[in-house]
């Protein structure tokens, strides 16, 4: 038989705090050096770069900044160099991609079958990333030398560019600079997929294998949907990178020969910095952040779309 | 469908230090359950694993129907799996989970595929979940989805690894029945391996004990029960576990009678109840292990109640399962569980009489093999210790 309960009565009113009455909360305090350091670094300088964007900023004779409106941009369509310079990023972008990510999966999976001196292995795949980009440009310009080169020795050894330095076709210097960044990102892939590889259940294998999977079915099965966010990130991660490629590029070809390698990283630096076209710099370095950021977002979008609820 | 055996069977870990299987024979009926069971560490799922190809035997020969399988694949010995943790795809939902093996090892249709997966589904009765990813589905159901992978391939055999263990006691219990169902219908030879007493006795065929990496006793449930090989089995087998105290043979009055050793706190004539003992191997001196069950073991208020041989105790602990108390002892250092009627149950300190029937005893020699097994067509005979009915009115069932 239900019965009534005693019941207690409500909580009385807790005392308003002093901070409750100041418009600004405390944790808005702590996190204000945060939004200035952010500011400085990021945010006046986006601010300042879509402003110069849509002006011509001259230094000489005077100081001068003329609006334009979408001036730049027009003038960017009709840029031949300008459009150049994305059809190289492109290959450029998809060639590393495909090879690192590519070059990464193998490696990681490989490596996570390696039962004795696996910590030792990891650590020397993973040197290279460790080293600063103007240095491997400045180590594979060495490599690559026209008179002394270690790799042009060996190719020259089997009849391939003898007569032309490696760095001075532009196929091959296109090549050139994609092998370069897969040499020291790659690990990175390696490092991002090794973890993902490590955490997929022996078990998951097991059952595969009872249900009739042989090593490749295993890996296409099972290893490779269950990598989808792992690949995701990495392939995040590169793009972002190789979308501002420069000082590989600045070190060994100048973005030569004939614009054969201007990235358009490179690209919006020469026209800002070397030619001091500020305006026009600002747009393509403005259109070349919405590209990224679009791109990100594609990536995100349909690998981690469909594997984001596993 | 097939019959598996093994024989001498060996399985060593790390160069031989650790030996997780040895020298295992078994051989298992065509469409037989049998169930493995054995304390963690045993050495189960080493045997199972190595039966499914998942491990690699160091010695012996293992067949499936009339091939030697030592040599193949995993894949290639037709087998299904059902893992612990359910080992279900995550990336894939239930219908490409239970369809995944089909794809992979027949060259069905897909149209047939999805009719065997439909089919299997609705044995299960999970189709409605066909859609589902695995991780939305709750233990039971991801349990059953395991079992449809196995299912649906209809292979030689079923190998079970302790598919229940994940699962709640009531869960547990009704996919056990399901299981046994599900075995009996389609009649496909299964290993089932448990740690789980219970659940060996209640689905199992047969039952294959297992210690420390050697098979104890293979046998049917009641068999295994009533007639186990060793002191171990003895011990496994049942819920509670029985009751023994370490006793020594002595003579006394012109008597055979078993006395504790710890100390004088037990006593049993093996002569008093006129049982021939001429052909019970035990020699004056010799010493023993005594065993009885809890349900064996008789317990009164009143020490009038017995005509024979009886002692005294003081209750520890009553404990009620609704259906029958469990009563906690000391015999020696031991503490010993009587089952009781739920009528009776007395205050934990109060001093009580128990007995148990000559027949109902175990008596296990120093190696640990049994040397008798409790003879009793009929449990209810432990009764006949006492008068009729007991002096207080209660009758030990
Ligand atoms: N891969 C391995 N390497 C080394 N030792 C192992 C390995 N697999 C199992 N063992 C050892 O072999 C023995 C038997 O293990 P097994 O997994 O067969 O036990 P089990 O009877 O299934 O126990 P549980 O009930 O806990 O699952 C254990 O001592 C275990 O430590
Ligand atoms: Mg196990």
């Amino acid at each position: 038989m239900p019965t009534d309960a005693y019941v207690g009565g409500e909580p009385e009113e807790t005392d308003q705090s002093v901070l409750d009455s100041v418009p600004i909360s405390f944790e808005m305090l702590l996190l204000l050096p945060s939004i200035a350091t952010l500011a400085v670094l990021s945010i006046i300088p986006l601010v300042v770069m879509i402003y110069l964007s849509f002006h011509e900023v001259n230094f000489t004779p005077v100081n001068e900044v003329i609006f334009l409106g979408f001036g730049n941009y027009t003038q960017m369509a009709a840029d031949g160099n300008f459009w150049n310079s994305w059809r190289v990023t492109l290959f450029y972008v998809a060639g590393s991609l495909g090879l690192q990510l590519g070059l990464g999966i193998l490696i990681a999976v490989m490596l996570h079958r390696v039962s004795r001196g696996e910590n030792l292995l990891t650590s020397i795949i993973i040197m290279p990333m460790m080293i600063a980009p103007v240095v491997v440009g400045l180590l594979w310009q060495f490599l690559l030398d026209p008179s002394f080169g270690l790799y042009t020795y060996m190719l020259n050894q089997v009849g391939l560019f003898v007569d032309q330095p490696i760095l001075a076709n532009s196929t091959s210097a296109l090549v050139s600079i994609i092998i370069m960044d897969t040499w020291q990102w790659t690990p990175l892939v390696v490092l991002i997929i090794l973890a993902r590889v490590k955490s997929i259940p022996q078990h998951l294998y097991e059952a595969a294998s009872v249900d009739g999977a042989t090593g490749i079915t295993q890996f296409r099965h099972v290893t490779l949907p269950l990598l989808k966010p792992a690949i995701a990130i990495a392939l995040l991660l590169r793009s972002m990178d190789l979308m501002r490629y420069f000082a590989k590029v600045f070190i060994t070809t100048g973005g030569g020969p004939s614009s054969s390698t201007k990235v358009i990283g490179l690209y919006v630096y020469e026209r800002a910095l070397r030619f001091f076209n500020l305006g026009y710099g600002s747009a393509t370095g403005l259109v070349l952040l919405i590209v990224t950021i679009l791109m990100g977002l594609m990536f995100v979008e349909t690998i981690m779309g469909g594997a984001g609820d596993e | 469908m097939a019959q598996i055996a093994l024989n001498h069977v060996s399985k060593a870990f790390n160069n031989g230090s650790i030996v997780a299987v040895n020298d295992l024979s078994l051989e298992i009926e065509d469409e037989e359950f049998l169930v493995l069971v054995g304390p963690s560490g045993c050495g189960k799922s080493t045997t199972l694993r190595m039966i499914a190809g998942l491990e690699d035997p160091t010695g012996g020969d293992i067949s499936i129907g009339t091939t030697r399988v030592n040599n193949l694949e995993p894949r290639e010995r037709d087998i299904a799996m059902v893992f612990q943790n359910y080992a279900l795809y995550p990336h894939m939902n239930v219908r490409e989970n239970i369809g995944f093996g089909l794809r992979l090892s027949t060259d069905l249709s897909d149209a047939d595929i999805e009719e065997r997966v439909e089919d299997v589904a609705s044995l299960l009765e999970i189709g409605e979940l066909l859609d589902k990813k695995p991780k939305s589905l709750s233990g039971g159901q991801q349990q059953r989805v395991a079992l449809g992978r196995a299912i649906v391939r209809d292979p030689e055999a079923f190998l079970f690894d302790e598919p229940l263990s994940n699962l709640d006691a009531k869960l547990r219990k009704q996919m056990r029945t399901e299981i046994s169902r599900i075995q009996e219908q389609l009649g496909v030879t299964s290993i089932y391996v448990t740690h789980d007493q219970e659940e060996a006795m209640t689905m199992g065929d047969r039952i294959a004990v297992m210690n420390d990496g050697t098979l104890q006793q293979i046998g049917e449930p009641n068999e295994v029960y009533n007639h186990p090989a060793n002191q171990f089995v003895a011990g496994f087998i049942g819920s509670p576990s029985m009751n023994t105290v370490e006793a020594e043979a002595v003579r006394r009055d012109g008597q055979t009678v078993l006395e504790s050793v710890t100390s004088d706190a037990f006593t049993y004539d093996l002569d008093a109840t006129g049982d021939t003992n001429a052909d019970l191997p035990i020699e004056v001196g010799d010493r023993v292990t005594v065993g009885v069950r809890p349900e064996d073991v008789v317990l009164r208020a009143e020490a009038a109640a017995f005509e024979g041989q009886h002692h005294t105790t003081t209750v520890d602990v009553v404990e009620p399962l609704g259906s029958d108390n469990l009563l906690y002892f000391d015999v020696g250092s031991r503490t010993w569980t009587a089952r009781v009627s739920p009528g009776f149950e007395p205050e934990s300190g109060t001093s009580v009489h128990f007995s148990f029937p000559r027949k109902a005893l175990y008596i296990f020699d120093e190696e640990g093999t049994t040397v008798e097994s409790r003879n009793l067509a009929d449990p209810a005979e432990a009764r006949q210790v006492t008068h009729g009915d007991g002096g207080d009115g209660v009758v030990n069932t």
